[in-house]
C-alpha cells in the first residue's frame, strides 16, 4: 500500500501537466510565463511532498524529481528557479535525515532537465518518448546515486524497484503531455501567423488590383476624352494633331505600366535561381540602359565599385532593383543644377552588400520619403513614369532578405542604400 | 457666371475639362491646378486677402503631392460658410476611397472619367451652377 501514495504523488504530475498546458497556451509567450510555470511546478512539489510514500524515518519518496527535470526541460532556468526556490526550504524545514540528500535530489534534477533544455530546445524540437525516457532514468539514476552516496545502500535497494519502473514511466508519460500540448500550441502559433500573412497578402492583392485599374484606367480614359474630341466637327485642325500626340503619350503610358507590372511579376518569383553576379559589371550595364532617357545625357556619373565584389543572387532581380534606383536618380535632377551627378558606391559590410545611389537632384522632404516606396506614388509632376520603380524595388529587395532605404534633404539631394546578404537567406 | 477650379495632375483632363466647360457656358474664370496641394494654397490665399472663392471644384482624388482626399481634408482650413461644391472625377474603380471621397460634407458627386457633359449638367443646373442640359 505504500506504492498507493507514490502512485497518488505522480497522478500529480499528470493533472500538473495538464494545468501547465494550459498555461502556456494562456501565458506562453508573454513575459512572466516562465516564472509562472516555475510557482505552478513548485507548488505541486510542495504539495506532492506532502503526501510521499515514507521509506524510513526522515526519509521518503515523492514526484518531485520528476516535476523538477520535466520543469526545467520545458520551460528554462527560470522555472526551474523559482521551483527550487519553493521546493528546497520546504525540505529543509520538513528535516529528518533524508533532508541533504532530498536537497541534492532536488538540485540534480534541476540541473539535469537544464542540461536536456541546451542539448536540444523542446520549444524548437518537442521531446520525444526516448528522449523523455533518457531523462528519467538519468534523473533517477542519479537519485539512486544519491542514495548510496548520501544515505545507505540498504535504503537504496528499499527505493530501487520503483526508481527504475514507476519514476521514468511517470517521466515519459508527463513529458508526453507537455509535449503535446507544446507542439499543439507552436503549431497553432504557426497557422495564426500564415493565415495573418496570407490576410496582409490578400489585402496587397486588393490593393494592387485597384491601383492597377486606376492607373491603367486614367490613360485609356484620357485617350477616350480626346477621341470624343476628335469627333467633334468644331475642334480645328490644328487641335486634332495635339489631341494625337496626346493620345499617343496616354496609351504609351498603359504599356509602359503594364510592363513595369510584368516585370515585377518575373522578378518576384525569381529569388530561387542565385548566380555569381560581379557588382559593377551589372552597374555598368544599367548605367547603359539609362541611355534613352534625355536626362541622362547631362548627368555625370561616379562609380567607386571594387571590381572583385560579387553577390550570390539572381541576376535579373538584382538588375531591375539598380535600374529603378538609377532611373529614379537621373530623372530626379534639377533643371538648374550645373553639374547634375549621381554616384554609385558599394562594399561588403558585415557579410552584406551595401549599395548606394547618391545624386544632387531635387530632393524628397523628411514627409514624403517614405512615401515614394508606395505603390503607384508619383512625388511631383516631373514623375514620368509609372509610379512603381521604387515600390518594386523595395519589394524584390525585401523578397532577396535585403532592405531599400532613403536618406534625402530637399535641394541638396538623395542617397538610396541597398542592403541584400552576399550569399542568398535560407529558407 | 460660375467661377471653378479644375483639379487633375493629368494635363489632358485639365484640357479636357476647360473644354467641356467652355461648351456648357457660364463657367468663368475657370483655373486649372496640377495637384490638390497648388489648388489648396490658391483658397487659402484667396480666403486670407479676402478674394471670392470658387463656386465649384472638379476635383481628382489621386494626384502627387497632395491628393484629392488631403484636399477635401484641407478645406476644414477655411472659414465656414464658404460654400464651395466638390465634384470628383476620378477613374478610380476603388469602393473604399469612393466612399472616403462622399463622406466630405462638399462633395456633391463621384463622377467617372472622362467628364460627361449632360451628366454635369444635369448635376449642377438644379444649383444654378449652369444651365439645364439641352438649352
Amino acid at each position: 500500500m505504500q506504492y498507493l501514495e507514490l502512485v497518488h504523488n505522480l497522478t500529480l504530475l499528470v493533472a500538473l501537466s495538464l494545468v501547465s498546458g494550459f498555461l502556456h497556451d494562456r501565458w506562453g509567450g508573454r513575459r512572466g510565463g516562465c516564472a509562472l510555470q516555475g510557482l505552478l511546478f513548485g507548488a505541486v512539489s510542495v504539495l506532492g511532498m506532502q503526501r510521499a510514500m515514507p521509506v524510513t524515518s526522515g526519509i521518503f519518496l515523492d514526484g518531485r524529481s520528476v516535476m523538477l527535470s520535466l520543469g526545467a526541460l520545458f520551460f528554462g532556468p527560470q522555472a526551474a528557479g523559482v521551483a527550487l526556490a519553493m521546493v528546497l526550504p520546504v525540505r529543509i524545514w520538513m528535516g529528518g535525515q533524508g533532508a541533504l540528500a532530498g536537497c541534492l535530489v532536488s538540485i540534480l534534477s534541476g540541473a539535469l532537465g537544464l542540461l536536456f533544455r541546451a542539448w536540444q530546445d523542446p520549444r524548437q524540437h518537442p521531446p520525444r518518448g526516448r528522449r523523455l525516457l533518457l531523462l528519467g532514468l538519468l534523473v533517477h539514476g542519479a537519485m539512486g546515486a544519491v542514495f548510496v552516496c548520501v544515505l545507505s545502500m540498504k535504503l537504496f535497494q528499499v527505493a530501487l524497484l520503483p526508481l527504475v519502473t514507476l519514476y521514468p514511466a511517470a517521466t515519459v508519460l508527463a513529458g508526453k503531455v507537455l509535449s503535446d500540448t507544446m507542439q499543439r500550441s507552436h503549431s497553432e502559433q504557426q497557422l495564426r501567423l500564415k493565415n495573418e500573412a496570407l490576410v496582409r497578402s490578400h489585402e496587397e492583392m486588393d490593393r494592387l488590383i485597384y491601383n492597377t485599374s486606376h492607373d491603367l484606367r486614367a490613360p485609356l480614359r484620357a485617350t477616350l476624352g480626346l477621341l470624343e474630341l476628335q469627333e467633334d466637327p468644331e475642334t480645328t485642325a490644328e487641335e486634332r494633331g495635339e489631341n494625337h500626340r496626346l493620345m499617343r503619350a496616354s496609351l504609351e503610358r498603359c504599356d509602359r505600366i503594364i510592363r513595369d507590372i510584368l516585370e515585377f511579376s518575373r522578378s518576384s518569383r525569381c529569388s530561387s535561381r542565385p548566380e555569381r553576379v560581379y557588382v559593377e559589371a551589372l552597374v555598368q550595364e544599367c548605367l547603359e540602359n539609362l541611355r534613352p532617357i534625355p536626362e541622362a545625357s547631362r548627368v555625370h556619373f561616379e562609380v567607386d565599385v571594387p571590381l572583385d565584389l560579387s553577390i550570390l543572387i539572381d541576376q535579373p532581380c538584382l538588375r531591375s532593383i539598380l535600374q529603378s534606383l538609377l532611373t529614379n536618380a537621373v530623372q530626379f535632377q534639377r533643371a538648374d543644377e550645373p553639374r547634375p551627378r549621381v554616384s554609385i558606391r558599394a562594399s561588403e559590410v558585415q557579410g552584406q552588400m551595401e549599395l548606394q545611389v547618391e545624386d544632387n537632384g531635387e530632393g524628397i522632404p523628411a514627409p514624403m520619403q517614405e512615401e515614394v516606396f508606395r505603390m503607384f506614388y508619383r512625388g511631383s509632376h516631373r514623375s514620368q513614369g509609372s509610379g512603381l520603380g521604387l515600390y518594386f524595388a523595395r519589394q524584390m529587395a525585401q523578397r532577396l532578405g535585403g532592405q531599400v532605404n532613403l536618406e534625402s534633404s530637399q535641394g541638396v539631394g538623395s542617397t538610396f542604400t541597398l542592403r541584400l546578404p552576399l550569399t542568398p537567406e535560407v529558407g | 457666371m460660375t467661377s471653378v477650379f479644375l483639379v487633375d495632375d493629368d494635363p489632358v483632363f485639365l484640357m479636357l475639362g476647360r473644354k467641356m466647360l467652355g461648351k456648357l457656358g457660364g463657367f468663368a474664370p475657370i483655373d486649372s491646378f496640377l495637384d490638390g496641394r497648388l489648388a489648396l494654397d490658391e483658397l487659402l490665399r484667396r480666403s486670407r486677402s479676402g478674394q471670392s472663392l470658387p463656386a465649384l471644384v472638379l476635383l481628382d482624388i489621386r494626384m502627387p503631392v497632395l491628393d484629392g482626399l488631403g484636399f477635401l481634408e484641407g478645406l476644414a482650413g477655411l472659414p465656414p460658410g464658404h460654400g464651395i461644391r466638390v465634384v470628383i472625377v476620378s477613374s478610380s474603380l476603388d469602393p473604399t476611397e469612393r466612399a472616403q471621397a462622399l463622406a466630405s460634407p462638399h462633395v456633391m458627386a463621384f463622377l467617372d472619367k472622362p467628364l460627361d457633359r449632360d451628366r454635369l449638367a444635369s448635376l449642377l443646373a438644379p444649383m444654378g451652377l449652369c444651365r439645364p442640359p439641352g438649352t
